[in-house]
C-alpha cells in the first residue's frame, strides 16, 4: 500500500465560518495504481491534494492520518516534508499558466528540483531538465529549455508541468486537473503522455472529467461536499453505479445526453443535515434528511454512502 | 526596433521639455534686472530707461520672443547655454562646477534608498504579521512622512548642532589641504552623511511599502506554491522566485518618482548649504536668472529622461514578456 488516508479532516477558518473542505475522508492507494478523485468544482478535491503535500496555509487545521510508506505525513516536520515534496511525492498543479514562474527559464524551473534532490551540479541538472522536456515530447528541447513560459502554448505548458513533477522520479504523483482548459486533441495527447509516464507509479488523479478518468484510472472515487460518496474499480463505477450522485455525474457525460444534476453543490461551511446530497436527490426520503449515511461496502471493493443503495 | 522607437520617443520628449523650459521662466512675474541691481521692482527704478535697454540688449532680452527662442535652440545645439545674468559667467560652467556634488548626493541616496527599501520590504513581507514586520512598517512610515526640509532641519539640529557628530553644512571643509586622497574622501563622506540620510529617509517609505505589498501578492501566486511543491526552502523561493517578480512594480515606480528625488534634493541642499545644482536652482529662481534656470532645467530634464531609460532597460532585463513585445 503506497498511501493510506484515514479520518482526514481539513478545515479552514474564514470570516464567514469554518470551511470544511475535507470532512471526512478514508482511502488507500496501491503501489502502482491510478486512483481517480472525481467531483464538481468546490467539493474539496484540490484541498485533499494540497493536504497530502502539506502545502496549505498554517492556519488550516488538519486531523487524521496520512500514512505514506509507513510514515504519517501529518506528523512530519517541515524539513522532512521538504525532502518528501518533489522527490517522493510530486504534485502537478492545475493552471500551468499561473503555476510556472513567468520570469524564470523553463529549463531552470525543472533543473532546480533536480539540483536539490539529486545533488547534481548546475550543468548536469540542466542536461537532465532537457532530457525531461524530451521525455514529455517537447520538440527541440535544448532550445526550449532556455525559453520562458509565455513562449509556450497551453498544451506545451502542461507538458512542462508534467516534466517538472516527474523530474526527480517520485513514487507518488498527485495530478490536479491535468487536462483542464485543453482542447480535445491536445487533451488526448496529454492523457496518453500521463499514462506512459506514470505507468509504474502510484497516482492520485484529481479531475471533474470522467472521460479522462476512464482512460487513466484503475479505481475511482466520487467526492461530494468534503466526503467520498462512492468508490470502486473503474468498471464498477461505469457499469453499476450505486449512488444517485454518481449516476447523475455519469448522466452529464456528452454520450449519455448531457443531463445536468439539478441544484447546486452545498457550501462547505454549512452542510445539509442527514445525507449531504439529499436536497438534490430525487430518491430522498425521511431517513435521508435525518441521518448521515455511512460509507458501506456494497459489493466486494465497491463502497457507497447512501441509505437507498441498490444495484 | 523596440530600442529605436524608445529612443525616438525620448528625443521628442526632450524637445518638448526644452521648449517649455524656455517659455516657463519668462512667464514668471518679476524682472531679472531688479535682482541684479538689488532693487525692489515695485519701487521707482533708479536706472534710466536707456540704461535698462542697454542691459537687456546685452542678454538679448530686447529681441522678439520667437527670435530669443531660436537663438536659445541654436545655442543649445552647440552646448552653449548662454550666460548667467547674476554671475555673468557661462551657465554651463556654473552648472558643471556644482553637478558633481549633486550627482554624488542624489546618486548615493538613490542607490541606498532603493536597495534598502527593497531589502526591508522583502524582509517585512517575509515576516508578515510578525513583530519584525509591524515594527519596521510603523517606523518607516512615521519617519518617511516628515517633509524633507523639516527632517533635514531635525537631523541638522540633533546630529550636527547638538551632538556635533557631523558638519552643519557644505560638501567639504573650505580651504582645507589634505595629506592624501583618503583624507579628502573621508572629509567629503563626513559632509555627505546628513544630507544623504535625509534624502534616504524621506524616500525609502514608497519603495519599502510597494516592495512589501508587491512581495505579499507574489507570495500568494500559484508559481510560489509550485516552487514549494518541489521541496525548495522558503529562503530559496524568496530569493530565486519571489523577489524578481516583486521588483517589477518597484522599478516602474522608481522611474515615476525621480521628480520627487529632485525636489527633495533642492530642499536638502538648501538646508545643508550643499554646493550643488539644487541650491543653485533655488537661488536662481529668486534672482530670475533665466539663462541659468533654463540650463538647470535642461539638466534636470535630461536626468529624468536618463532615469526613465534606466528603468525601461531594467524592466526589459527583469521581465522576458516585455522583451518579446
Amino acid at each position: 500500500m503506497m498511501m493510506r488516508i484515514s479520518d482526514l479532516k481539513t478545515h479552514f477558518p474564514t470570516p464567514d465560518g469554518i470551511v470544511r473542505a475535507v470532512d471526512t475522508i478514508d482511502l488507500s492507494i496501491r503501489d502502482t495504481e491510478t486512483f481517480g478523485l472525481i467531483g464538481e468544482t468546490g467539493c474539496g478535491k484540490t484541498v485533499l491534494g494540497l493536504t497530502i503535500m502539506r502545502l496549505l496555509h498554517p492556519a488550516t487545521t488538519v486531523e487524521g492520518e496520512i500514512i505514506y510508506k509507513g510514515q504519517n505525513l501529518l506528523e512530519a516536520s517541515e524539513a522532512e516534508m521538504r525532502t518528501i515534496r518533489g522527490r517522493e511525492i510530486a504534485i502537478i498543479l492545475q493552471n500551468p499558466t499561473t503555476s510556472l514562474n513567468p520570469v524564470m527559464k523553463v529549463g531552470e524551473q525543472i533543473a532546480e528540483a533536480i539540483r536539490l534532490h539529486q545533488g547534481l551540479n548546475k550543468k548536469d541538472a540542466a542536461a537532465k531538465a532537457v532530457e525531461m522536456l524530451d521525455a514529455v515530447r517537447i520538440p527541440s528541447p535544448s532550445q526550449r529549455a532556455n525559453e520562458y513560459p509565455h513562449e509556450f502554448s497551453g498544451g506545451m505548458k502542461q507538458r512542462v508541468m508534467i516534466a517538472m513533477g516527474l523530474a526527480c522520479n517520485p513514487s507518488f504523483i498527485i495530478a490536479d486537473e491535468p487536462t483542464k482548459g485543453l482542447d480535445v486533441t491536445i487533451k488526448a495527447q496529454i492523457v496518453e503522455l500521463m499514462r506512459e509516464m506514470t505507468e509504474r507509479k502510484a497516482m492520485l488523479l484529481i479531475t471533474h472529467d470522467l472521460s479522462v478518468a476512464r482512460e487513466l484510472c484503475d479505481r475511482i472515487a466520487l467526492m461530494y461536499a468534503g466526503e467520498l460518496v462512492e468508490y470502486a474499480p473503474l468498471k464498477g463505477i461505469f457499469e453499476s453505479p450505486l449512488h444517485p450522485y454518481t449516476r447523475g455525474f455519469l448522466g452529464s457525460l456528452p454520450e449519455r445526453g448531457l443531463v445536468p444534476i439539478p441544484g447546486m453543490s452545498p457550501s462547505l461551511i454549512d452542510f445539509p443535515d442527514g445525507c449531504r446530497f439529499h436536497p438534490r436527490c430525487e430518491h430522498a426520503t425521511e431517513v435521508c434528511r435525518r441521518e448521515h449515511p455511512e460509507l458501506v461496502e456494497f459489493n466486494a471493493g465497491h463502497f457507497v454512502r447512501c441509505h437507498h443503495a441498490r444495484s | 526596433m523596440h530600442y529605436i522607437s524608445k529612443l525616438t520617443y525620448y528625443l521628442v520628449i526632450i524637445l518638448i521639455i526644452l521648449s517649455i523650459n524656455f517659455f516657463l521662466p519668462r512667464a514668471m512675474p518679476g524682472d531679472p534686472l531688479a535682482y541684479v541691481l538689488g532693487e525692489n521692482p515695485d519701487m521707482p527704478t533708479r536706472m534710466t530707461e536707456e540704461e535698462r535697454e542697454m542691459r537687456l540688449a546685452e542678454y538679448g532680452l530686447d529681441k522678439p520672443l520667437l527670435e530669443q527662442y531660436l537663438n536659445y535652440m541654436v545655442g543649445l545645439s552647440r552646448g552653449d547655454l548662454g550666460c548667467s545674468i547674476y554671475y555673468n559667467t557661462p551657465v554651463m560652467d556654473e552648472i558643471l562646477v556644482r553637478l558633481k556634488w549633486t550627482l554624488l548626493l542624489t546618486g548615493t541616496s538613490t542607490v541606498i534608498y532603493m536597495l534598502l527599501g527593497i531589502f526591508l520590504g522583502a524582509e517585512s513581507a517575509w515576516a508578515r504579521g510578525k513583530k519584525k514586520d509591524t515594527g519596521s512598517l510603523i517606523t518607516i512610515l512615521t519617519v518617511s512622512s516628515f517633509p524633507t526640509f523639516f527632517l533635514g532641519t531635525l537631523l541638522a539640529i540633533f546630529f550636527a548642532a547638538n551632538l556635533d557628530l557631523f558638519p552643519l553644512g557644505g560638501a567639504r571643509i573650505i580651504g582645507a589641504s589634505y595629506a592624501n586622497p583618503f583624507e579628502k574622501a573621508l572629509d567629503i563622506l563626513h559632509h555627505l552623511v546628513l544630507p544623504a540620510a535625509t534624502l534616504i529617509i524621506a524616500h525609502i517609505g514608497g519603495t519599502y511599502l510597494l516592495m512589501r505589498n508587491s512581495m505579499l501578492s507574489v507570495l500568494g501566486a500559484d508559481y510560489i506554491l509550485s516552487a514549494r511543491a518541489k521541496g525548495l526552502s522558503e529562503r530559496y523561493i524568496m530569493n530565486r522566485h519571489a523577489i524578481k517578480n516583486a521588483l517589477l512594480p518597484v522599478v516602474t515606480m522608481a522611474a515615476l518618482t525621480v521628480q520627487f528625488m529632485i525636489i527633495g534634493t533642492i530642499f536638502v541642499e538648501k538646508v545643508f548649504a550643499y554646493p550643488g545644482v539644487g541650491n543653485l536652482l533655488y537661488d536662481s529662481v529668486l534672482r530670475r536668472d533665466y539663462p541659468l534656470l533654463q540650463g538647470i532645467f535642461l539638466f534636470i530634464a535630461i536626468s529624468v529622461v536618463i532615469a526613465n531609460f534606466i528603468a525601461d532597460m531594467t524592466y526589459l532585463w527583469l521581465d522576458p514578456r516585455v522583451r518579446d513585445e
